[in-house]
């Protein structure tokens, strides 16, 4: 793990620092010091390479270019979840959410170690990998993401996730699947689509996912039926998308293509009969499936709930700077933090990491640590002509105390034009996010 | 469907659109759907902006950038961009966003209500400063893909 430091860079970043002050110098000038190499620097080691991992990374950069940052991650790329509902029916491709980690590398000079983090020796400050190398740390970040609990449906496992059951919960592999399971289902054959209770990874999603499935069969198999069974009784959204679903899939009438049926109307699914191609509700009811996507409950990160950071399924954390509560020096973002009111996204991801590292720049510095703001946004979309998005804000209430939420969902659009825009302005979002995190 | 003669209509008009969508279209007496509104209350918001030390402005203006991109200097033909905006016109907009109905807008009528004038001034000052040149490259993506 060497740096190599672009001399002439740092000093003209140095003399801009000097002259014009931060606003000007931390545009553009993205290197590390000569002093990020040496020993005595700040060594800010950051579990997990998604959007979190990402962002902790480069923000971190941006704010100091003396401290050492290294990622790591086991796999050689990433592949943004956000928008990736849109491959299913073949609107983009996966190489679209595909980024590398070379602009973090060359850019911003941030290490990135393609190997697993397993064990934390808190007292040593000291994490090993599965290769057996030992990374000294000052500052830990860990952001590993969620770990699906297949468990949670009886029957279910992450091998037949792998293999005939998708719950392509994270873009990859899964989805390419689940796309290829619906081309190929029998006309007139029927999908479900099993949804876990809060709290999950984009809590919109799965219904965005219901909704580009029916657009998708609606045109190659037109007596095909989709059918949700969900584990709640209300979801996000659910003030806008029935308003599409009315006016597209004939949703609500006996001969709807989508149909969701909700916790109290027995949609909760509790076992699947892989044999059998079924999913079995709490009430005991026995749905037949041809395309079964069954999306897994969740809990914390496998590293951070093999490490002592959680307490039950999700890690709990000090709002002000997202250090944990149970360790000195660590933080955790992302969706394994137990972060109520703040639901699993990438866009708060995002904004975590950013309250993390300007913490530890204000640490490093002598400086009272700022006060966090976070902002979410959600976009979603029905169909490609129809778009939505939310709001939300949390500000800060005091040491101990969760975060206050004020949150803001529209009606549904009524104007088609603007529908098209919120459409556009979703896919576009997609986009200028993926290159906010890895560019 | 939406055709490409859509698209680019749309992305020409988009940023006029974005700034002030003025018509209302009127609520289908058969339709239940509402625009859901709540969490903590407007005067909550504020006792709480007033109760904590403001957040750093790079910290407000960096919360913008999952959508406006790094120090707010994404340019593209939906989103406009905040890197190098005169200070007055940003409070303006803002200040226009928190006022008007939230329908009369794209996105910032929803986003921009719990924003203090305090923490716009700091965002529109750091927004000021910073160079109206695209963060990187549109097509950066392209060093960096998978092969």
């Amino acid at each position: 793990m060497t740096h190599k430091p672009n001399k002439s860079q740092t000093l003209s970043r140095r003399q801009l620092i000097k002259y014009f002050g931060v606003g000007v110098a931390t545009y553009g000038l993205f290197g590390a010091s000569v002093m990020a190499g040496t020993k005595s620097a700040a060594h800010i080691v950051i579990i997990g390479g998604g959007v979190g991992g990402a962002a902790s990374a480069k923000y971190m950069r941006l704010l100091n270019a003396d401290v050492k940052i290294t990622i790591i991650e086991p796999n050689p790329h990433f592949i943004f979840c956000p928008g990736s509902n849109e491959i299913i029916p073949g609107w983009s491709t996966i190489e679209e959410y595909t980024v590398t980690y070379t602009t973090l590398k060359t850019r911003y000079q941030v290490n990135v170690v393609h190997d697993k983090a397993k064990e934390v020796n808190y007292t040593k400050k000291q994490v090993k990998l599965a290769s057996g190398e030992l990374v000294n740390y000052d500052k830990l970040i860990v952001s590993p993401g969620p770990s699906f609990y297949y468990e949670g449906i009886e029957g279910y496992s992450q091998a037949l996730a792998d293999g005939e059951f998708p719950a392509a919960w994270k873009a990859g592999k899964q989805t390419l699947k689940l796309r290829q399971q619906l081309l190929a289902m029998k006309q007139g054959g029927t999908v479900l689509i099993s949804v876990p209770a809060d709290p999950y990874r984009c809590p919109p999603a799965p219904y965005e996912r219901a909704s580009f499935i029916t657009t998708m069969l609606k045109k190659i198999n037109p007596t095909a039926k989709v059918i949700i069974l969900d584990s709640k009784n209300s979801y996000i959204f659910d003030n806008i998308f029935p308003y599409y679903w009315k006016q597209h899939f004939g949703y609500g009438t006996s001969n709807s293509f989508l149909q969701w049926i909700s916790k109290d109307e027995g949609g909760e699914v509790v076992r699947l009969d892989a044999q059998n191609k079924s999913l079995i509700t709490a009430d005991g009811t026995v749905h037949k499936g041809d395309v079964i996507n069954i999306i897994p409950p969740e809990k914390a990160g496998e590293f951070a709930l093999n490490n002592d950071l959680s307490e039950g399924d999700w890690c709990p954390v000090e709002f002000k700077d997202f250090s944990s509560s149970k360790h000195k020096d660590v933080y955790v973002i992302g969706d394994s933090v137990d972060g109520d009111p703040m639901p699993k996204t990438g866009f708060l991801a995002s904004n975590q990491a950013r309250i993390v590292v300007q913490a530890i720049n204000d640490e490093l510095h002598d400086r009272e640590v700022g006060t966090p703001f976070l902002i979410n946004g959600c976009v979603a979309m029905a169909g490609l002509d129809f778009g939505m998005t939310l709001s939300e804000t949390f500000r800060y209430q005091g040491a101990g105390k969760p975060l206050a939420e004020r949150y803001y969902i529209p009606a549904p659009e009524r104007n088609p034009e603007k529908q098209l825009v919120l459409a556009n302005m979703a896919r576009n979002w997609q986009r200028t996010f993926r290159k906010d995190i890895f560019s | 469907m939406v055709t490409e003669n859509s698209i680019m209509k749309i992305k020409s008009s988009a940023l006029l659109i974005l700034f002030c969508f003025q018509t209302v279209y009127a609520n289908d007496s058969s339709d239940t759907n509402q625009a859901l509104i709540g969490g903590i209350s407007m005067k909550k918001n504020n006792a709480l902006a007033q109760q904590e030390k403001q957040p750093s402005a790079w910290l407000l203006a960096n919360s913008c950038a999952a959508c406006h991109g790094t120090n707010g200097a994404e340019f593209n033909d939906i989103i406009p961009p905040l890197a190098g905006m005169d200070k007055d016109k940003f409070i303006k907009e803002m200040t226009k966003f928190k006022t008007q109905p939230a329908e009369d807008f794209v996105a910032m009528g929803i986003i921009a209500q719990p924003m203090t004038d305090s923490e716009i001034k700091a965002m529109a000052e750091f927004f000021s400063q910073q160079k109206p040149i695209e963060w990187t490259k549109a097509d950066w993506n392209k060093d960096v893909e998978n092969k």
